[in-house]
């Protein structure tokens, strides 16, 4: 007995003490007691409970990082570890966010609001159902979407290839300034200002046209920039090389360029795209009846956040597999 | 050949007994028993994967020993209660890949330990470290960042950085191995000079030419022991193992 | 042999000699077909285009559109072509830009004659200062709070995901997908509009700054994770085996390096940051813009609202471009 606890004491002799058994699995009961037994059961928390709540997060966190970085100790007991962050995050959201769970289902999920006609009561909207109106709308979005990704891409194609290849000293000056102010103007501030303000001095466009012009001016300048990047990064010896081959201009193009940038340009781009998409909700401030336009008349028509949430859904189904993918996209560049 | 050490008094600088290292259940080195005397160069061959880097970074303790005991200069290092960081001022460590900090420049590389280690003012820290880099001939590099040296050059600000630390001991793990063949021998050169004058030096490298110039003792490192050790000519001539024959009409 | 005098005769070399100079020359760099193309192009665009004013009906904005791309081309041919005079390229890319603005003047339908009235109208601005003051100083708050917030919780949730443990993986990447995933502006209106349903009542201010907090962490995340996975371990240990103490590690050595590969895309971010707090806009947050679009209902004018637009322009336009620089010159110091 006394041997076997003397062999512990060789093994793990050389540990400080935040990462001894002896510290972690007293730490671990102490602490789901505290947190399960002497915490408060739901309710609301004064500023000094919020504090407390953070400080024990903390405390955790480092106990967390000293168990993953340690290489000696067990997986299971780091699994361990890792699931109790999710535990506590749930656990405190749960008691102390101050919500009435028992709402959910009536304000955020009922699907019986979705379900029902007649929004405002006029006209074409009395016949058609609340979903209908939602996947009209998110046509809408896509419409914009679709619209301002193509023509940004062709404006920042061009100004990309003007840059880099044609690099003119001139141009490039206009370009860059283009690039640098539309990178710099909120897209909300430019929606406003080309939809209320530009119709003083007689420039009157659509609430689409504008949207769509808006996202294609910011698009573009970003866009520009990534174009630039996957341009430049092909070297001049690879173009020279491949016409020293007997390659064409156009097929060195085709062949020995074209490929090259794309990998480069693909991940930046995925994710420019994806910002775009989001940005279309933006266009909501110039009532374009698009996905978060028409879910905040449905919620305050209705008064009941389900149209929201669903509005919210249908961006995440587009989105979050387009995210994922621009992730690893991105990484498999970084391994290559 | 390096001078020999007067076997009349010699000093003990690192004892090792019955080292042994596991990876989880990968039992890398298998009861390490040896003594090397001040003022040894000592080389350790052995086919790759066989714990020759891991010898060394138990050594100061870079990896963390599973038992047995290690003594520098009659320290035990194994006992937790004493400061590494102490002992492995005293250990100098050249690495295979030169691991210079590439945002600062040659000479800061070589100042930085002096400076926040051992408390050197920075003035005298600069003064030896352009010293040293006089010694491995790299002076008029000591402004550029990593990145605009050779990796001779890295290699050789990678020793003077050591050294700036004035340790006892060196050890070097495969320090020409990344190098192309012409800048070998610079690097080769001034580890023999650092030889020649005394340092007690622990070598793990398949040069040669250097082994039989510079060392006086030869370990041959095999599946995590040392199946035979000697001066370079015994080993390498009159080789006793077996596996030993094997490896050398391998490398030979 | 010896130079001929006779005009005939030098003519006649003259030409000789031109056609062996460009007779390798394509068609479309031939001087007779770019000369003649410009001019044609340019006595085109001053004769036969409409005048002043919108362009009515497809056909007449079809023919400007044309005619600027025809313009475009051949002054791309010529600023391309590496063996044309620089006189010449300078001329045609002045006429490039020139012509584009004005066509912008001439067919964009502008009222140009109250342009300088509506929009730069200086007198408007009077006893708006006070709102713009408000409206700044909210932005500003936002702003730093937001973004110090999602600083600390993105380093935290970066060293999470750089312990690479399976577990945590899992969920720090439902998080940060989702986040990145999810419009800010839909996040927004669902944490101001659509909690209160359930008894969560936050003020305008936090709603906004959660939102911020909640998407820019989980961007920052990434970024804090690729600025300490770039550190390789061999550089820790080097320096572990000179006798620093791990706490000087990192000061030293570590947080140095870090930071270069971190802070451009973090200040990217911090940029991208700031912009979107006029997304609080759609929540009533008196913030720059809110204010600027109370302004312009107030005085019936525009002015307040572009120059509302400068200020973030001339906020932001500098922090821009010294990002740009940082990052060429982080690029340079990253090369191996
Ligand atoms: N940090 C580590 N974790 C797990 N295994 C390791 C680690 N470092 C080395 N090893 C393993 O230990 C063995 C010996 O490695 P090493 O000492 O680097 O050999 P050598 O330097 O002789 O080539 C190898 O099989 C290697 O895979
Ligand atoms: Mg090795």
């Amino acid at each position: 007995m006394i041997d076997s606890i003397e062999k512990k004491k060789g093994k793990y002799g050389h540990l400080p003490w935040y990462r001894r058994y002896e510290f972690l699995y007293p730490f671990m009961i102490i602490y789901a007691a505290l947190i399960i037994f002497v915490m408060p059961p739901v309710s609301r928390l004064n500023i000094f409970g919020y504090l407390m709540l953070i400080v024990a997060v903390v405390i955790y966190v480092f106990v967390l990082v000293a168990v993953q970085t340690d290489r000696e100790k067990p997986n299971w007991l780091k699994n361990i570890f890792a699931f109790g962050v999710i535990l506590i995050f749930g656990l405190f959201f749960y008691r102390y966010s101050g919500a009435r769970w028992s709402e959910v289902g009536h304000y955020f999920f009922n699907m019986d609001v979705m379900r029902r006609t007649g929004f405002m009561e006029v006209g074409e909207a009395a016949t058609t159902t609340n979903w209908e109106l939602m996947f009209r709308a998110l046509w809408t979005a896509i419409e914009i979407f679709l619209m301002s990704a193509v023509l940004s891409t062709l404006l920042a194609l061009l100004l990309a290839v003007v840059r880099v290849i044609v690099n003119d000293k001139l141009l490039n000056f206009f370009i860059e300034l283009y690039v640098d102010v539309f990178r710099a103007v909120p897209s909300i501030a430019l929606l406003l200002v080309i939809y209320f303000s530009l119709p003083y001095a007689g420039i009157l466009l659509s609430p689409f046209a504008t949207g769509v012009l808006a996202l294609t001016l910011i698009e573009g300048a970003y866009l520009c920039e990534v174009f630039r990047s996957g341009i430049e990064a092909i070297h001049k010896n690879q173009v020279e090389s491949a016409r020293a081959l007997g390659m064409t201009a156009w097929k060195a193009m085709k062949l020995v360029v074209l490929p090259q940038s794309i990998k480069i340009v693909l991940p930046p781009y995925t994710n420019r795209m994806i910002g775009l998409m989001k940005r279309t909700a933006e266009c909501s401030v110039i009532a374009i009846a698009e996905i978060l336009q028409t879910a905040r008349q449905l919620q305050s028509w209705y008064a009941n956040a389900t149209p929201l949430i669903i509005g919210a859904l249908m961006y995440m189904i587009f989105l979050f597999p387009l995210t994922r993918a621009a992730t690893i996209l991105e990484r498999r560049r970084k391994s290559a | 050949m390096a001078q020999e050490v007067n076997s009349a008094s010699p000093i003990e600088m690192i004892r090792i007994v019955d080292l042994e290292k596991y990876f989880a259940k990968l039992h890398v080195l298998k009861g390490i028993t040896t003594t090397i005397h001040k003022g040894q160069v000592v080389s350790v061959i052995g086919p790759s994967g066989g714990g020759k880097s891991t010898f060394l970074r138990c050594m100061n303790r870079l990896e963390e020993p599973s038992s047995g005991s290690i003594f520098i200069e009659n320290v035990d290092i194994t006992d937790h209660r004493i400061d590494i960081n102490k002992i492995r001022t005293d250990i100098g460590m050249v690495f295979q890949d030169y691991n210079l900090f590439p945002h600062l420049t040659a000479i800061q590389n070589v100042m930085l330990a002096p400076v926040h280690v051992r408390r050197v003012k920075p003035k005298e820290a600069e003064e030896h470290g352009m010293e040293l880099l006089k010694r491995v001939g790299v002076t008029d590099k000591a402004k550029e960042y990593p990145f605009n040296l050779s990796g001779g050059q890295q290699q050789r600000v990678a020793i003077a950085r050591s050294l700036a630390m004035r340790p006892k001991i060196m050890f070097f793990d495969e320090p020409t191995s990344a190098l192309d063949p012409e800048m070998i021998r610079e690097v080769l050169d001034v580890m023999q000079t650092l030889a020649e004058s005394g340092m007690t030096m622990v070598v793990v490298s398949h040069e040669l030419g250097f082994i039989r110039e510079a060392s006086n003792r030869v370990m041959i490192l095999v599946d995590g022991k040392i199946i035979e050790e000697g001066t370079p000519d015994e080993v390498f001539n009159t080789p006793q193992n077996q596996r030993t024959k094997d490896f050398l009409s391998k490398i030979l | 042999m010896k130079y001929q005098r006779d005009s005939l005769q030098s003519r006649k070399d003259f030409i000789e000699q031109w056609k062996v100079r460009y007779h390798h020359l394509p068609w479309y760099r031939r001087y007779e077909f770019i000369l003649p193309a410009f001019i044609a192009v340019l006595l085109f665009t001053i004769l036969a285009l409409p005048s002043y004013g919108k362009p009515e009906g497809a056909v007449d904005t079809l023919l400007i559109g044309i005619i600027f791309f025809a313009f475009f081309a051949v002054a791309i041919l010529i600023l391309m072509d590496r063996e044309k005079p620089v006189l010449l390229k300078r001329i045609s890319s002045i006429t490039v830009i020139g012509l584009f603005f004005w066509f912008f003047y001439r067919y964009s339908g502008a009222q140009w004659d109250r342009f300088r009235y509506q929009f730069f109208n200086i007198s408007m601005l009077e006893g708006v200062g006070e709102l713009y003051l408000i409206g700044l100083w909210v932005t500003l708050r936002l702003s730093v709070v937001s973004a110090l917030i999602a600083m600390v919780i993105g380093l935290v949730l970066g060293i999470l995901r750089s312990l690479k443990n399976p577990v945590l993986e899992i969920f720090l990447m439902i998080y940060i997908d989702f986040f990145r995933a999810m419009p800010l502006i839909v996040n927004m209106v669902i944490v101001f509009y659509a909690l209160p349903f359930l008894g969560i009542n936050l003020n305008a201010f936090w709603s906004a700054a959660l939102a911020l907090i909640l998407m820019n962490s989980a961007y920052q995340a990434e970024i804090f994770r690729a600025g300490i996975e770039s550190i390789p371990r061999r550089q820790v240990q080097a320096a572990r085996a000179l006798g620093m103490r791990p706490m000087q590690v990192m000061r030293l050595v570590v947080l140095p390096q870090a930071v270069r590969v971190i802070l451009p895309p973090l200040s990217n971010n911090l940029v991208s940051l700031v912009k979107d707090t006029a997304v609080a806009y759609v929540i009533t947050l008196p913030e720059l813009l809110t204010q600027a679009r109370h302004a312009v209902i107030w005085k019936r004018n525009p002015t307040p609202m572009i120059v509302s637009t400068f200020i973030y322009l001339a906020t932001l336009l500098p922090f821009i471009h010294f990002i740009r620089l940082q990052e060429r010159r982080s690029k340079r110091w990253l090369r191996k």
